[in-house]
């Protein structure tokens, strides 16, 4: 196996650790994707015509998947797809498409081991708006 | 189209704001391209030591810092500014940024028509190129 593919490999683990544990209700497994400093992001609407950056910390990820955020999502649209992946040196840039969200992930490498440090979020267009975040807002 | 090239356009008018504004120390093209929340890290290693450092810069420090200079001790004749926009979906964009000692990877925002980077992921090129 080429290093190159094997850093893909290593890039494609780290999101199917962020995806699985969230799914999964496992702290542990997300927790080993994402960087303690994780700064992940959404456009968020607050009310009508209005929206706002929303600021997800890792704690908060933990948070949300022991309350198991990941039930939100019916089982057929849990599959995700990575679309675009570009790395140099220890960072990397990664697009992943499932059929709730569209995720844009920045990833770094320390110690051999990628970990997620930012990520800014939206809704895949098709994703139902009741079952939405925001539904009460969203148009 | 025609908006999608001007969407275009707009993402690299923020991106080379962000670039050159940095290596001609251009406080003002910072100020405009940044979004208040600007997230903008990066793992650095010590050379001596070997220990990492995570760096985490706000929209004020990016925008002191190329106020008191920034990139302007790089020189002229090694500058070139690659702007890759990777994709656009709907108010996102994401964009890979090549310099000459920086790689930055950027994620934008669109605020009420205005392309605004919100997350930073760059690293100090270890090669010259």
């Amino acid at each position: 196996m080429t290093s190159q593919s094997m850093v893909k490999q290593e890039i494609e683990a780290a999101v199917g650790d962020y995806y699985g544990g969230w799914y999964a209700f496992n702290t542990e497994q997300i927790g080993r994707a994402m960087h303690k400093m994780l700064a992940k992001r959404n456009i968020e609407a607050t009310e009508a015509d209005s929206e706002a950056l929303i600021h997800t910390t890792y704690m908060e990820m933990l948070g949300y998947t022991a309350d198991r955020g990941g039930d939100t999502v019916p089982e057929k649209l849990r599959d995700y797809t990575i679309t675009k992946l570009d790395y140099y040196e220890e960072i990397a840039s990664v697009t992943v498409e499932s059929g709730a969200y569209i995720e844009y992930l920045h990833l770094a490498r320390h110690r051999g081991k990628w970990r997620i440090v930012n990520v800014l979020w939206t809704y895949n267009r098709n994703f139902p708006k009741e079952l939405r975040h925001d539904a009460e807002y969203a148009a | 189209m025609m908006q999608n090239t001007q969407r275009e356009v707009a993402i690299r008018a923020a991106a080379l704001d962000y670039a050159e504004g940095w290596f001609e120390g251009d406080a003002e093209r910072m100020e405009r391209c940044l979004h208040p929340e600007l997230a903008k890290r990066a793992l650095v290693v010590d050379p001596n030591t070997g220990e990492t450092t995570f760096k985490h810069i706000t929209k004020e420090g990016m925008v002191r810092g190329t106020r008191e200079g920034g990139g302007t001790d790089v020189p002229r004749d090694k500058l070139f500014y690659k702007i890759d926009i990777v994709e656009v979906y709907q108010e996102v964009a994401i964009v890979r940024c090549d310099t000459y000692p920086y790689v930055d990877f950027l994620q934008l925002v669109n605020d009420e028509g205005n392309w605004l980077l919100v997350n930073v992921l760059y690293t100090v090129k270890r090669t010259e190129t």
